[in-house]
């Protein structure tokens, strides 16, 4: 910027600078052009009005009074190399043994409780989330699958036939009108059963036998204990791993049938596995596998 | 004895040469930090922490070592560090906002006491380090050379601040509510009567300190 004189108009700093007698490299360039520049003195007049009231503080200097510091104790402190109470500790005394209006005791309480607040919900947002993450079934089966209508009728003529004491590992191929493989896996050795000692529960793919075109897909169960509710645990793949609980009642006989009804096509069953909760000990049945899943009107399927 | 010699000696761990320091230091140094503060005995507190650190560390330092300016630095860190965690108190409210402290606003003559409280509302607003350069600068009268040395920078970034800080004591300098509310003007009234009390006792016979140490 120029100034009317020529030269440029100096910082205001610069001009602070020149009023507080500090060494400028061009003090002399600033000294001739305020005596030119009136824009530069009005600056220069301002800031020294500013700046006035600061100059209070040279005087407050000379006014403050102090007791001495100790020179004895604090050589003695760092000969013997003692722990000197640290400012903040001293602090810490004073804070505490200064009466305090009640407000700052409230204060100085709300710190502690507020954390304390924020750590509960922290944790029941986790609790919740925890929950949510592991308790909740495969999505509420919009279009997956609706099962649960067990057939607990002694007279029903068509129940699986059960089997014999399995092998340990025992491939059975069944339904070839449902072109589905079953592979039946006998986990486990054979439990002796209350009643039949020596048929251990089973369960298998009865959908060739049961199934509609309402429920393709059929398990029955055999050799459970009369009257005992049984979990059916169906393993599931639709987007992500799952399992979906039904609960049958097993019949006189000691048989039961659960009907599922496949709504999606997405849906790939993976495995299932009755489990007797109220028989003591809890037994299971073996794990029946789907090697395929093509499910009544399903793509690929013989049903029809 | 010069300051290398000072130095030298302090190095040495010379008993007579570090009392000999804080007989000269001690009054400026104090007054410093409880300017920049505003308590009086945290001020005490930090000044004897200041001379301890001295004394421990100075042994580590190499070359031609600027003692004020050092020791000024070391005041300054410990000040500002409390400063720091004092509006940290107070902006979780554990702490609440003081006025200026009594022995501050008596540090003068009575007229000046509705001043003093000015200034030092405005510059307790103020960014400390800001606070600090214009009290190095205006209380204690260092230059900026001498400030650069303290605060480790140049004495253009000094001249810079100094003029950023005068800025900013002037917008808040015309803000500051000292006497606006009944606490403030109480205080006021007080620090009068206090500060003609004190002038009383301090004019008969005991001649005004001049400072003989920065």
């Amino acid at each position: 910027m120029q100034g009317g004189s020529g030269g440029e108009h100096p910082e205001n700093s610069s001009l602070l600078a020149f009023l507080r007698g500090q060494q400028l490299e061009d003090s002399e360039r600033i000294r001739l052009h305020l005596v030119h520049c009136k824009q530069c003195q009005q600056s220069f007049a301002n800031l020294s009005h500013e700046s006035k009231p600061l100059d209070i503080l040279s005087q407050m200097s000379r006014y403050q009074r102090y007791p001495e510091l100790s020179r004895a104790l604090i050589l003695r402190q760092i000969q013997r190399g003692a722990q000197k109470q640290s400012i903040w500790s001293s602090l810490a005394w004073r804070t505490v043994n200064r009466p305090r209006p009640k407000k700052s005791a409230v204060r100085l309480v709300s710190l502690p409780v507020a954390f304390g607040v924020g750590l509960l919900c922290m944790t029941v947002i986790i609790v919740l989330a925890y929950t949510f993450a592991h308790f909740v079934p495969v999505p509420p089966l919009p279009g997956v699958l609706i099962s649960g209508m067990s057939d607990n009728q002694p007279n029903q003529a068509s129940v699986a036939q059960h089997q014999p004491t399995p092998s340990p590992t025992q491939v059975v191929t069944a339904m070839p009108a449902l072109t589905a493989t079953t592979i039946t896996t006998v986990t486990g050795s054979p439990t002796a059963t209350p009643g039949k000692s020596n048929h251990r529960p089973s369960i298998s793919d009865c959908s060739a036998k049961l199934g509609s075109a309402q429920y393709p897909l059929v398990i029955c169960g055999s050799n459970f204990n009369p009257g005992d509710t049984v979990t059916v645990k169906e393993y599931v793949f639709w987007n992500k791993f799952g399992t979906i609980d039904t609960y049958v009642t097993v019949d006189a006989n000691g048989k039961f049938t659960d009907y599922l009804k496949i709504i999606s096509c997405k849906i790939t069953f993976l495995a299932f596995i009755a489990e007797d909760t109220v028989s003591n000990p809890v037994v299971d049945s073996n794990s029946l596998t789907l090697m395929e899943s093509s499910m009544w009107g399903c793509p690929g399927s013989n049903h029809r | 004895m010069t300051d290398e010699q000072v130095v030298e000696r302090l190095r040495a761990r010379d008993a007579q040469t570090f009392c000999a320091l804080i007989e000269r230091l001690q009054h400026p140094l104090t007054g410093y930090l409880h300017r920049l503060v505003g308590d009086r005995e945290v001020a005490l507190d930090l000044a004897q922490d200041t001379f301890l650190q001295v004394y421990k560390e100075i042994g580590k330092t190499s070359g031609d070592l600027s003692l004020d300016a050092w020791i000024y630095r070391i005041a300054t860190n410990y000040g500002l560090r409390y400063l720091n965690r004092k509006r940290l108190k107070q902006f979780i409210r554990l702490e609440s906002q003081e006025g200026i402290n009594e022995s501050l606003a008596t540090a003068g003559p009575e007229e000046q006491a509705e001043t003093r409280i000015l200034v030092h509302q405005a510059l307790d607003r103020m960014n400390p380090k800001d606070a600090a350069v214009l009290q190095l600068h205006f209380g204690n009268d260092f230059n900026y050379e001498e400030i650069g040395q303290i605060l480790k920078v140049s004495s253009e970034a000094v001249r810079k601040r100094v003029a950023r800080g005068v800025d900013k004591f002037r917008a808040l300098y015309g803000q500051a509510p000292a006497v606006d509310t009944p606490a403030a003007e109480a205080q006021l009234i007080a620090s009068q009567e206090s500060a003609r009390l004190g002038a009383q006792f301090i004019a008969p016979g005991e001649v005004v300190p001049k400072r003989d140490g920065k």
